[in-house]
């Protein structure tokens, strides 16, 4: 099957087209519509897993064709190690946060829309290979992302979204400065040759030749524009100190939002990095390279402390998000093929348990109407929801244990790939890292003996007072819960017993990837 | 004749506008006056592209000039008066028994810009600015009725009059110093000794026009009218007064600068066949005055004033006045780069600037006739109430940002693509914040449209939202802006073409 890729980027459009076609009342059949054009990108990705060639580094499946001649801007969309896996977590994700959606009320035709539309953004970011055509994809994610959480989000909505949508904005418009920068002196020094937004083709060249003058300063080109580049990915990621949108945003965002926010959106931060500033810019990578293992250490620790200090549970497993990205940061900053295969298997990871969490946080929150892990007033908010629904408990322990990175479950295994590639290079600061690992585990399992221990002390939000009442009982997952979080379970388990077929994806290209650093 | 046929256009539109005055007298059909109109519009776009072929040459004995910068600028004067034309008929705000002098006056004005465009002469100029200024004034209190109308007219007269006198002064002072009337003839004179030595005082002059000029394109500092007469002038007027004139002033001030300034930057004389070479084109730099320098301040003063200004207010009509502002200031940075490629891409966003500008204020003036109002609070729920033009109203708004797919984003590239082809690293990182402050006041308005809940009781019965011709116009103008985001590569070729034209 030709154009996999256009077909996976683009099937929900069609979905997008026949949902708009479809009258608002008939709410189950937008619902079919959705699901439906999820699935097929994401039976899609099993034919990528299958076909995918493990042995190469290059670039696969790759479509190209001219866009925009006079500006020599191409359709181009490809995938290597480092996209593959990501590929395939959003075809996942967005498949299964389908089923977490189906009980939207509020205006479900808009939802679905949005929801589509994002999908094309997300999954176009991990296959374009040209860098206007990422650009647009990149951006493209911002205005169904502001409505997902403006309309259907929870009290404070609105300010999360605004706020989400101009940190976004503000890195996508430096990020443009950068694409433009690169692109104007991808002419080479004479300035004779065609510019180019082609991704692989700017890789590889000599960008320290160069200087610019802002403001009457002279800079070195390669480390200015790497700045550039670099605070618009780190606003996604999001990298300390750009990450005060992210605890707002998942905390006011729908459930299925929420899931995909942390299972997909933040990897983008990570994924543009590797695309842009260590492939294009490796110079500057290298120089940089230090400040980036001390923003990925205090993401570490930083997010771990908030993530311990938070009395709402979805702003926990904000946090937690937060220092499970710095991993990644420490994981890519150290330049071991060890630690960037942990790197980029955390983000797999961290995909399938913080969509896994966020998932059953939206589960307590549908019984209870609640999130406090301490109510306002100093009272338990939960406690004991294991006597009441140990399928519940069972599932939040699996997604507990994979995320505080327990031997066995997946979070351990691309943890430590990070900490043995880093501690080759860095000693002290891995040292230091590896307390954020006794902290993930302090909030865990201090927040997971607060809720789900001990005496049930469970209190539900009353529909009409609003006022905290004792829970008579929590119901255990319905079928559709199910669908979402089982696999999402099994997966994070059978990662990690068996990682090597995740890690044979990304062995290749990180290899070449790093040939330049080494 | 041969002048006479390259001004037939502009022929065709006085003739219209002074046929609608007289047979307005007998005759009192609303859709007779809005055809004959429109089709004496038509008419002046199909002339205007017949004439586009032909090569430049000076008319009228230098007075006015045919040329591809006339051609774009004059053809799309009338191409926005047309679609402000439809939005008028369609509007409440224009009393039945004014629309014969109405329709007068705006074919009369769209004369007045196609003359702005193609001025080569002060005095021509000069006129140019002045019809359509005083035009209008007269436009902008057509709601005489109403107390914001009349003070929005008064204040336009006071500024108005003020930028005139200035500018005549500063043309006087040129003229003083180089004894030439003629843009071309300035040209000549820089090429002499005395042009080389050219004292203070003709700077100051320039500078003087300048802000006559500025004054049109509501440019900082010369904008404070702009909120004011946007806010108080009925819809259709706000929407032709931010596009048109707009256009037609800053094709004047590509005319002025790159006509009567033009210099290579490596200083040397300006061949005009270089203008093909987007890399290639520079204003006059004399020790006394840089315009490099002048240029970059008061397009980066302009996108801040604009866009500071803009994120208080509550009226839909002043947000967008404020937003005009700013866009002056984006489209000034073009010209900054004195590159081709700068004009290109001030001529490329100004397609795209019309579809979006006017299609906002379409939507704001159906609000205001519904509901009474052009406040956020008027907007509140519009989504739930009317989701045409709440989405088609999302589009502009996201393409006023410049937020990919939409073509706001395509026209802000090619301007920051020319700026860092200049190496303006500053003045980009200055746009590129300005686009980020924007974002919060347009979401403002879409916020109110889609996320927030209905506040005022909505009118039973048949509402302006219902009209069909509206409904359709609003379609037309949005698809543009999701296609031109997808596919502009016809659109620029046709800019690059005109251009050329304009080397000769």
């Amino acid at each position: 099957m030709g154009h996999i890729l256009s077909w996976m980027t683009f099937f929900p459009i069609l979905g997008v087209i026949a949902i708009a076609l479809t009258p608002k009342t008939k709410e189950t059949l937008i619902k079919g519509i959705a699901a439906i054009s999820t699935a097929v990108p994401f039976l899609l990705s099993f034919n990528i897993i299958a076909a995918f060639d493990r042995t190469s580094s290059g670039i696969q499946f790759e479509e190209k064709f001219s866009w925009i001649t006079s500006l020599n801007v191409n359709y181009h969309m490809g995938i290597d190690g480092i996209s593959v896996l990501m590929v395939i977590l959003t075809a996942l994700i967005s498949f299964l946060a389908v089923f977490a959606s189906l009980n939207v009320k509020k205006m479900v035709k808009g939802y679905f829309t949005m929801y589509l539309l994002l999908h094309v953004g997300m999954m176009g970011v991990f296959c374009a290979l040209d860098f206007f055509l990422f650009y647009v994809f990149w951006e493209v994610m911002l205005l169904p992302m502001y409505f997902l959480v403006g309309i259907w989000g929870g009290e404070r909505k609105e300010y999360a979204a605004i706020k989400f949508f101009l940190y976004t904005l503000f890195g996508g418009a430096l990020m443009l400065l950068g694409i433009i920068a690169l692109y104007m002196y991808s002419k080479g020094p004479e300035g004779a040759g065609i510019p180019t937004f082609n991704i692989l083709e700017l890789a590889g060249r000599d960008w320290t030749q160069y200087t610019i003058n802002i403001f009457g300063f002279q800079l070195p080109f390669d480390k200015t524009v790497w700045w550039l580049l670099f605070v618009g990915f780190a606003i996604k990621v999001p990298i300390f100190p750009f990450h005060t949108w992210l605890p707002w945003a998942h905390v006011q965002a729908p459930t299925a939002v929420s899931v995909i926010l942390a299972g997909v959106l933040l990897k983008m931060g990570v994924y543009g990095l590797l695309r842009v500033n260590f492939a294009i810019l490796p110079e500057a990578t290298k120089y940089f390279s230090y400040v980036m293992v001390i923003l990925g250490l205090i993401n570490i620790i930083y997010g771990a402390l908030c993530a311990m200090a938070q009395t709402d549970l979805k702003k926990l497993v904000a946090y937690s998000s937060v220092s499970h990205m710095g991993y990644c940061i420490l994981g890519i900053a150290v330049f071991k093929p060890d630690a960037m295969a942990g790197a980029i298997l955390q983000m797999f990871n961290h995909g399938l348990s913080a969509a896994m969490m966020f998932m059953l946080v939206g589960i307590l929150y549908d019984r209870l109407h609640h999130r406090y892990i301490v109510t306002p007033q100093g009272k338990p908010g939960f406690g004991g929801i294991a006597q009441k629904a140990p399928w519940i408990t069972a599932a939040w322990t699996v997604a507990i244990f994979a995320s505080l990175g327990l031997p066995g479950l997946n979070g351990f295994i691309s943890e430590a790939l990070v900490f043995i590639g880093a501690f080759q290079a860095y000693k002290t600061e891995t040292m230091i890292a590896s307390i954020g690992v006794v902290l993930g585990a302090a909030y865990l399992l201090w927040m997971a003996q607060r809720v789900f221990l001990g005496p049930y002390t469970t209190l539900e939000k009353d529909h009409h007072s609003g006022v905290l009442v004792p829970a008579e009982h929590i119901a255990e997952p319905t079928l559709r819960e199910w669908i979402v979080v089982a696999p999402l379970g099994f997966l994070c388990l059978a990662i990690g017993l068996y990682p090597q077929p995740m890690l044979n994806f990304v062995r290749e290209t990180i290899g070449k990837l790093l040939e330049v650093y080494n | 004749m041969r002048s006479l046929l390259g001004v037939s256009p502009v022929l065709v539109l006085t003739f219209g506008s002074l046929f609608i005055l007289v047979a307005g007298l007998w005759v009192r059909n609303k859709a007779f006056q809005f055809w004959t109109s429109m089709l004496s519009l038509l008419v002046a776009f199909g002339l205007f592209l017949g004439l586009a072929e032909k090569p430049a040459q000076d008319l009228f004995s230098g007075m006015i000039a045919h040329d591809g910068l006339a051609t774009f600028f004059g053809a799309f004067s009338v191409f926005a008066t047309a679609i402000v034309l439809v939005m008028s008929h369609t509007s409440k705000e224009i009393k039945a028994d004014r629309r014969p002098e109405y329709y007068s006056i705006v074919l009369a004005l769209a004369t007045g810009l196609c003359f702005m465009a193609s001025a080569n002469h002060f005095l021509m100029i000069y006129l140019a600015i002045e019809t359509v200024s005083i035009l209008s004034y007269t436009l902008a209190g057509f709601k005489r009725e109403d107390g914001k109308s009349v003070e929005a007219s008064l204040k336009y007269v006071v500024y108005g009059s003020m930028a005139s006198a200035i500018m005549i002064f500063g043309m006087s002072l040129v003229f003083g110093v180089t004894g030439q009337f003629t843009l071309t003839g300035l040209r000549e004179f820089f090429a002499t000794p005395d042009g080389a030595s050219a004292p203070l005082l003709l700077w100051v002059g320039v500078l003087m026009t300048f802000a006559g000029l500025g004054y049109k394109i509501s440019a900082a500092p010369m904008h404070m009218w702009t909120p004011d007469v946007y806010e108080g002038a009925p819809t259709p007027v706000s929407a032709l007064l931010s596009v048109a004139p707009k256009a037609a002033g800053l094709g004047l001030l590509i005319r002025f600068f790159v006509v009567g300034f033009g210099q290579n930057l490596d200083g040397s004389e300006l061949a005009v066949s270089n203008l093909t070479d987007p890399t290639a084109l520079g204003f006059h730099v004399t020790s006394a005055f840089n315009w490099t320098q002048f240029l970059i301040i008061s397009s980066a003063f302009t996108m801040f004033m604009g866009n500071l200004a803009a994120l208080g207010q509550t009226s839909v009509k002043r947000i967008l006045a404020y937003s005009s502002i700013a866009h002056a200031g984006y489209m000034l940075m073009g010209l900054t780069t004195q590159t081709a490629a700068g004009i290109e891409a001030i001529m490329f966003y100004m397609v795209i600037y019309c579809l979006m500008n006017v299609g906002a204020f379409w939507v704001a003036g159906k609000v205001e006739d519904t509901l009474g109002g052009d406040d956020l609070q008027h907007f509140k729920g519009l989504v739930q109430r009317r989701p045409l033009y709440a989405i088609c109203m999302a589009v502009f708004l996201f393409s006023l940002t410049g937020l990919p797919p939409l073509a706001g984003f395509i026209g802000k590239f090619y301007l920051f693509n020319a700026v860092l082809g200049r190496e303006m690293y500053g003045l980009a990182l200055i746009a590129g914040l300005n686009s980020v402050i924007s974002l919060y006041y347009y979401v403002k308005i879409a916020k109110a449209m889609i996320l927030e809940a209905p506040q005022l009781p909505f009118p039973q019965g048949k509402t302006p939202f219902e009209s069909r011709s509206s409904q359709v116009f609003i379609v037309l103008l949005a698809v543009p802006n999701l296609i031109l985001g997808l596919y502009w590569e016809p659109l620029m070729n046709l800019v690059r073409d005109m251009l050329s034209v304009f080397a000769g």
